[in-house]
């Protein structure tokens, strides 16, 4: 219990005085993330809306196969990208092995099922008279698809900001493609199991409270923002 | 000219056959009103005539255009008409912006968005309403800004689907007004359906009466409704016109 | 006052991406894609976790002004990224492993640059009472007391001595890994395995550098220390670019000079002494020591 306490102090001791090396695993952590989040929201909106709106045969299978990946192993995907962006590998004279380059292309191909499922999910629960009376009065296909995801838009929030806990909590892919390199691809999640497997329980903790944190401000927006959707749904 | 020419339209859902061979023509500026029992097929004729609904076994030809043979002009026959549906759905932004979006959609300049958008409003009684939430609007309302939304065009065929059902006496006069404006202003043509004969009667330049799938009777409203040409016909528009005689006394 | 919710929303989304890519590099150019211009190996836990790697990495830094990127892998992984080309050299410490790296092509040669020893740790009052017992007379005794020992178990260059000492014990390796519960196989690194060892009250093999780093957290004790089976070298092996498409040969050649420099000899040979009270390594100036 001593321990623990000693922990908690210390960790607050980190973070109130801006230790640079916590700051820094800090913000590459959401730098990372948040450009995987990004490129990964730029896919499947378009994607997400043509999937939506085209009727093609398989199409239920498409969206049960999308649906399971939704929670694949991060390690599974982080050996795939692994294999694929080693030196030894097809893409390998891209040198990108152990950057955060990597580590963000990694985590995009991570959540992208996730967000393009949700946001199928959110455009299939608008009320289909939108798209309808969109095409009604002469709206192509592509803005009939537009003005869905904005009617739909905190539905498509949501799957966004599910996306993105998706991805900073990670640690499987970030430590097989980042190589956890101080200094360079350490984030949050690689320092923590580092730290806690040499034993420096102390920065460990401090770590994991900031990740904490940050979890619970991705709650808090969540619920915000589902509030906010109920009331404009009436 | 036709303006649409249909032959022998057959719509399944599954199972159910919803359109049982429709066939009708309809010239440029004339006002079409379909009448017929719920379940009829009203809204599916509509819609397909709409084009909403590609997936039927018939011919059709919109401003003389076939639309099944010519699939890539289908985008621009849809934006010379306009649909208002049965009950309309407004966007969730500003009375404004909801009457806008086709002409935003159509990339007409800002200006011209400006001046049409505030002219169709008016049209419609709800200028004042410009900067209000369109989902704040009550049914009437809603209904008013639909139609806006769909004359904001000028589109050459109109099509409604019962767009005075759920109004009260005086909104509903009020969209005839306007209705009949735009016909005679702009020679639109007009495709209704309604479950208000009386209505019907006074809008309607041909009378369509569908029942269970087929168009069993078109006709000018006097040969419809005075020369019903069987007894199914007769019984749906004697009940309907009893009905309407009740509620109005009641 | 959408908008502007809007647009304060994508100023945000914009910085913290440009902090989080900034701050990816703390020190040095900011480059985050392509790691041209940097130097990466592998290296083997026991000399990472002492700390002795962190030490050197900012001094060669400074003095050649190359970053160098640092993958903390046991020695079987850290081969393989060898093998693959994702680094550029390797400094581990198993001397019959890296001889057939380098008979197969993928290293050029071997060059030890620092050696300690290891020994068998275990509980202060050594319960299998295997102290003073040369190495291979320890294992037979855990062996038949099935006294809780826990090995690396991760083909690290540790877990390659170890099997080493049992083979020389005269046992089969996998009569060991079955002979039941008390063999623990850990698969951690180093200073993890000597915590877990601690925890479970139980006997591993350690290099020196890393169990004296430890010793205050762990609470073990030296039990077996004698032995010429029980040498520990370090060599550091530069990928050869034949073989291995990519590998930076160059810059790898350059920190291999760096390490058996004296200098950084010196700062071997010093480091952990204020700390630990003893040498954590032995230079050896690209020379295999002998005993």
């Amino acid at each position: 219990m001593g321990e623990l306490w000693q922990g908690i102090i210390r960790a607050l001791e980190l973070i109130v005085t801006f230790d640079p090396e916590v700051m820094a695993i800090t913000f590459r952590s959401l730098g990372i993330s948040t450009s995987a989040c990004l490129i990964a929201t730029l896919i499947c909106l378009p994607l997400g809306s043509l999937i939506h709106f085209t009727n093609f045969k398989g199409k239920n299978l498409l969206v049960s196969l999308i649906q399971t990946f939704y929670s694949l192993p991060t390690v599974l995907v982080g050996l795939l990208v692994f294999i694929l962006f080693s030196r030894a590998g097809p893409f390998g004279n891209l040198n990108l092995m152990f950057t955060p380059a990597l580590m963000i292309i990694g985590q995009s191909l991570l959540v992208m099922p996730l967000m393009l499922g949700l946001i199928i999910s959110a455009l299939v629960s608008l009320d289909k008279t939108v798209a309808d009376t969109a095409f009604s009065l002469g709206a192509s296909r592509f803005q009939a698809g537009l003005l869905s995801l904005k009617e739909a838009r905190y539905a498509v929030i949501t799957s966004v900001i599910m996306g993105f806990g998706r991805a900073i909590s990670e640690v499987g892919l970030a430590m097989m493609v980042g190589g956890n390199i101080r200094g360079f691809t350490r984030i949050l999640t690689t320092a923590i199991s580092l730290e806690t497997s040499k034993g420096d329980i102390e920065l460990s903790l401090a770590l994991g409270f900031i990740l904490l944190l940050i979890s619970l401000a991705i709650n808090v927006i969540l619920s915000q923002l589902q509030r906010v959707e109920k009331s404009a749904a009436r | 000219m036709l303006h649409v020419e249909a032959t022998h339209l057959v719509k399944k859902a599954g199972e159910a056959v919803l359109l049982k061979g429709v066939s009708l023509r309809i010239n440029k500026g004339e006002s079409f009103l379909l009448i017929g029992p719920t379940g009829a097929g009203k809204t599916t004729l509509l819609r397909l005539l709409g084009l909403l609904n590609s997936s039927f076994k018939g011919e059709l030809s919109i401003f003389g255009v076939d639309v099944i043979s010519n699939q890539g002009k289908q985008l621009e026959i849809r934006r010379k008409m306009a649909f208002v549906q049965q009950k309309p759905v407004a966007f969730s932004c500003s009375v404004f912006d909801n009457v806008a979006y086709p002409l935003k959609w159509r990339k007409i300049p800002r200006e011209e968005i400006t001046d049409r958008v505030g002219e169709v409003l008016d049209l419609v009684g709800m200028k004042e309403y410009s900067n209000r939430n369109a989902k704040t609007l009550s049914g009437g309302e809603t209904q008013r800004v639909a139609i806006a939304r769909a004359l904001v065009t000028r589109p050459e065929i109109l099509l409604l689907d019962e767009p005075t059902a759920n109004l009260d006496p005086n909104s509903a006069g009020r969209i005839e007004e306007v209705l009949t404006k735009v016909v005679q202003e702009h020679k639109t043509t007009l495709i209704m359906s309604t479950h208000d004969l009386v209505q019907a009667q006074r809008l309607a330049e041909v009378v369509g009466v569908m029942i269970d799938g087929k168009l069993v009777q078109t006709g000018t409203p006097q040969e419809v409704f005075h020369a019903p040409q069987n007894s199914q016909i007769a019984r749906f528009i004697g009940f309907k016109l009893a009905e309407q005689d009740f509620n109005r006394i009641v | 006052m959408k908008n502007f919710k809007n647009i304060a929303l994508s100023i945000l989304l914009i910085t913290a991406m440009l902090a989080g890519l900034s701050g990816c590099d703390s020190g040095g150019d900011s480059n985050i894609i392509p790691a041209q211009g940097r130097l990466r190996i592998a290296t083997t836990t026991s000399l990472y976790d002492t700390g002795l790697w962190n030490a050197l990495e900012d001094r060669f830094e400074e003095e050649e002004g190359i970053r160098l990127d640092i993958l903390y892998a046991g020695t079987g992984i850290a081969l393989e990224y060898g093998r693959r080309g994702d680094v550029d050299a390797v400094a581990v410490h198993a001397k019959a492993t890296e001889e057939q790296f380098i008979a197969d092509g993928y290293g050029i040669e071997r060059i030890p640059f620092a050696y300690n020893y290891f020994v068998i740790v275990g509980p202060a009052e050594d319960p299998a009472g295997i102290a003073d017992l040369s190495p291979e007379e320890a294992f037979k005794k855990l062996y038949d007391t099935q006294t809780t020992f826990i090995s690396r178990g991760d083909a690290s260059g540790t877990h390659t001595k170890e099997k080493a000492i049992w083979k020389a014990a005269g046992y089969d390796y996998e009569e060991v890994t079955s002979a039941g519960s008390w063999y623990v196989e850990a698969g951690k690194g180093m200073g993890p395995t000597l915590q877990m060892a601690s925890e479970m009250d139980g006997y591993t093999l350690s290099d020196m550098g890393t169990f004296l780093a430890y010793k205050g957290e762990t609470g073990l004790v030296t039990v077996v220390d004698e032995g010429s089976i029980l040498l520990n070298v370090y060599s550091f092996i530069v990928i050869d670019p034949d073989k291995v498409e990519g590998a930076d040969a160059e810059k790898a050649q350059i920190l291999a000079d760096f390490l058996v420099s004296d200098e950084i000899q010196q700062f071997i040979k010093d480091y952990g002494t204020a700390d630990y009270g003893d040498s954590l390594f032995i230079p050896c100036a690209g020379n295999e020591p002998t005993s």
